[in-house]
């Protein structure tokens, strides 16, 4: 079953048209990656699933239901970490998971029995009675995945989880997302870290422009797009190289190659040329399809 | 303490290009209220209140809406406006990295939003004319000058009230317990000398009081009691180095230490 | 469920609320205090012939239901406009709720009772104060107009939440206080009679829901009595542009999340 099935799915804000037509799925119980470059459409598509933003085409189903008529009940199965930290400034840590849980209706003592095992599950528990302010930018953010798992949903979107946290927070709440994933959750997320993409994704779907370019396992689009091994040739690049067949991409100063067998490259380079050879990985993958240029 | 006046003029400048933005919302605020209040109290207590001070209500009201106009616009720009500035969008110590100093902006902040002020009094005194209700328009011109200064000396006070309270949520006491009693209880509305007495001696610690002990008499077009006058510019000009120095030194610890 | 989720919404107001119960009641208590000495004492010294209901009446007996309306008023609108602006705006509060299972009618409903709450603290803060200084009796007539009070303080709540609907900064409630709490302060007959001012004026007076709500309540609370017909025809009235205004606001603030 599909948790999300999106059919050309658009919205056009005025002139502007955030998302052209997307199309992806995310079946239950695995975790799909959108993942795109800055106002590639992400965050908005996001929102279009969680009812926040309406289609302007296309068809949305979220648990086999149409986005505009989604129930109480099916919104209670849906848990969102959104980019912000938009923590209740007002009020402390535990009282941001209960009052949160309020809005949800469910009971006083599911609420506070979720809270105890929430804030031990994301180690908050000697913060529970502290303001949000005073906590680190970690903390808040294991609070904010904590708030989304309050009414124990069977669907969690987290959009960019760990953007600006230190390698330790970071690594915690990988930890906690793939427990999650082993509890038979389905996770989408949105992140500008491969290496996290890679380590928590079973699909990557690749955006921008409002379009999606291509979709598939890690492995499959590194395999598609960018073989085993990439070199990266400073210009000028020997005849040899330039003649043969190799893909390839020129990126300005320097020109990427991407081969399966990273003899067949280094035989074509004479000495004394500068060079650099690694494993490719889905960063390559990324640049290849959305441009080494800068945005915005 | 020395100030640098080109980079004044460069600060004046950027608050000018501010204000130009949101002229609507500050022109409304500013000026429309004070004459909305003028006419709606000359108007509706001018029948209840046959004479006070010996002339018609709306006429003894004007000079002191116009007073208490400044007493308003400066508390709110010398606490939200700049606490805005200093601790929400941090543009202060943008400023500060360049050659700009801490005693520029603080004049600066003063000075541009007496200027904003400026044009509410004017205008109430244009429509206060066309009720009939300026009896000495060269009176009232020579009390121009008069309330700009008291707006610096307002803003100065305010100035160090918010610099050590601190945080926002506490501004609201300051409304409380300074702007609103010095607006109500300063002779605005009604005649201090016909008041109960403990509110006359009360009404000794507001300058916005003083300050109406001078304007009054001249928008009346009667004689002002020049030597009292005096007393009052002294000890207002000494109230104003005080609090600037004073709200010059906290904003010092604030910001640098 | 509605109302499960509303309670929900306005219980975290009231939880923020709880921790400033001290400073609240002081400022709630100290202001009109302030208005009370100023204008019942300094200008009373000056005022003559005010009336209520045909009997002439001491000023301060004039004003505590005046300033009792004018503390709902101010209360309710504040809420609703600059403080839920600053939650919708600044701290996404209304954007962490809509995530949640509750709707955008529940939101609002939360924003607008818990206003009309607060607003309401603010009335028993002056009725009190009024009480201690003989600006108003104590008695059955009370049961009215609280009830009244409340209704009025919903419909101010709501016409702040049409501010907000429309509201792009903080800048722009400058407005909304010029134009319309401002006039509601002055031009309403908090202070002297809407009869004082040129026919038109009384006019537009009157189409603020305040002017109803101070006449309503003044002769409720003074002279104890009103015409049945015309106090029906006001209460409709502020019910009137409550409905109205919650409609405007709710498809505002539809149009601008959603969309």
């Amino acid at each position: 079953m599909n948790i999300i099935h999106a059919e050309n799915i658009q919205k056009s804000f005025g002139d502007f048209e955030a998302v052209k037509g997307v199309d992806f799925k995310v079946p239950q119980g695995t975790c799909v990656g959108l993942l795109g470059p800055n106002g590639a459409g992400k965050t908005t598509t996001m929102r279009m699933i969680m009812g926040l933003s309406s289609l302007s085409a296309g068809s949305l189903k979220v648990f086999d239901t149409p986005v505009d008529k989604v129930t109480r009940a099916e919104k209670m199965k849906i848990g969102l970490v959104p980019q912000e930290d938009n923590l209740d400034p007002d009020l402390s840590v535990r009282q941001n998971l209960e009052i949160y849980g309020s809005y949800f209706g469910l009971e006083k003592s599911f609420i506070q029995q979720q809270a105890d095992s929430l804030l031990e599950f994301m180690q908050l528990g000697e913060k529970a009675n502290n303001r949000v302010n005073h906590l680190s930018g970690g903390m808040k953010r294991r609070l904010i995945i904590a708030r989304a798992l309050i009414a124990d949903p069977e669907f969690i979107i987290l959009d960019e989880p760990t953007t600006g946290l230190d390698p330790q927070a970071r690594v915690l709440i990988w930890k906690s997302l793939l427990k999650l994933k082993d509890q038979g959750k389905t996770l989408l997320l949105t992140t500008h870290y491969m290496d996290e993409a890679q380590r928590l994704c079973d699909n990557i779907v690749i955006v921008d422009g409002g379009k999606v370019l291509d979709e598939g396992s890690p492995k499959e689009l590194i395999s598609r797009h960018v073989k085993n091994h990439v070199f990266e040739v400073q210009k000028p690049v020997p005849e040899a190289l330039q003649d043969s067949d190799i893909d390839h991409e020129d990126i300005g100063d320097s020109v990427l190659y991407y081969v399966n067998n990273p003899d067949k490259v280094k035989h074509l380079l004479p000495d004394g040329i500068t060079y650099t050879q690694r494993v490719s990985n889905l960063e390559d993958v990324f640049l290849r399809l959305t441009g080494h240029k800068l945005r915005e | 303490m020395f100030f640098s006046i080109p980079n004044i003029a460069a600060l004046m400048n950027r608050y000018y290009i501010e204000y130009r933005q949101l002229i609507g919302a500050f022109f409304f605020g500013d000026v429309l209220e004070r004459v909305m209040f003028f006419i709606a109290f000359g108007m509706g207590l001018g029948r209840a209140v046959a004479q006070i001070d010996g002339v018609d209500y709306i006429t003894f009201l004007a000079p002191g809406i116009a007073a208490g106009s400044g007493v308003f616009i400066m508390a709110v720009a010398t606490t939200y406006g700049v606490s805005n500035r200093y601790e929400g969008s941090a543009i202060w110590q943008s400023w500060l990295a360049t050659p700009v100093r801490l005693q520029d902006i603080l004049l600066s902040e003063l000075i541009f939003n007496m200027l904003r002020a400026t044009p509410s009094l004017v205008i109430l005194y244009i429509v206060a004319y066309f009720f009939d209700a300026v009896p000495s328009v060269s009176g009232a011109i020579l009390s121009l000058p008069v309330l700009m200064f008291a707006n610096l000396v307002y803003g100065s006070i305010t100035l160090n009230m918010g610099v050590y309270l601190g945080r926002m949520l506490y501004f609201r006491y300051i409304q409380a317990l300074w702007v609103m009693p010095m607006y109500l209880f300063s002779g605005v509305f009604f005649d201090i000398k016909e008041a109960p007495e403990w509110m006359q001696v009360f009404a000794n610690i507001f300058p916005l009081y003083h300050v109406l002990e001078v304007v009054r008499p001249l928008v009346l077009g009667r004689p002002v009691d020049l030597a009292q006058a005096l007393i009052s510019f002294t000890v207002l000009s000494v109230i104003f180095v005080v609090a600037f120095c004073l709200a010059y030194n906290q904003f010092k610890k604030r910001l640098f230490d | 469920m509605f109302f499960k989720t509303v309670y929900a919404l306005w219980y975290r107001h009231f939880l923020t609320w709880k921790t400033m119960f001290w400073s609240s009641l002081t400022s709630n208590v100290f202001n009109p205090l302030l208005f009370l000495f100023s204008f019942g004492f300094g200008m009373g010294a000056i005022v003559e012939n005010i009336e209520v209901g045909g009997q002439v009446v001491d000023y301060l007996v004039y004003i505590v239901p005046g300033m009792m309306a004018y503390s709902g008023m101010f209360t309710a609108s504040f809420e609703t406009s600059i403080s839920a602006f600053a939650r919708y705006y600044m701290q996404s509060y209304w954007d962490q709720v809509l995530a949640t299972p509750a709707m955008l009618h529940h939101l609002m409903m939360g924003e607008i009772l818990w206003a009309s709450t607060k607003a309401m603290f603010a009335v028993v803060c002056v009725l009190l104060v009024g009480y201690l200084f003989e600006g108003v009796v104590l008695d059955w007539s009370i049961l009215w107009v609280l009830p009244v009070m409340f209704l009025g303080c919903f419909c101010f709540a709501t016409c702040g939440m049409v501010a907000t609907s429309f509201a792009k900064s903080f800048e722009m409630f400058s407005y909304f206080f010029t134009f319309w709490v401002t006039p509601m302060f002055i031009f309403s007959g908090v202070f002297f009679p809407v009869d004082r001012f040129p026919e038109m004026v009384q006019w537009l007076a009157y189409l603020l829901p305040m002017t109803h709500l101070v006449d309503i309540v003044r002769d409720l609370s003074v002279a104890g009595v009103m015409d049945a017909g015309v106090l029906m025809m006001k209460l409709a009235y502020i019910a009137f542009v409550a409905v109205v205004a919650y409609a405007v606001a709710y498809r505002n603030m539809k149009h601008r999340i959603f969309d």
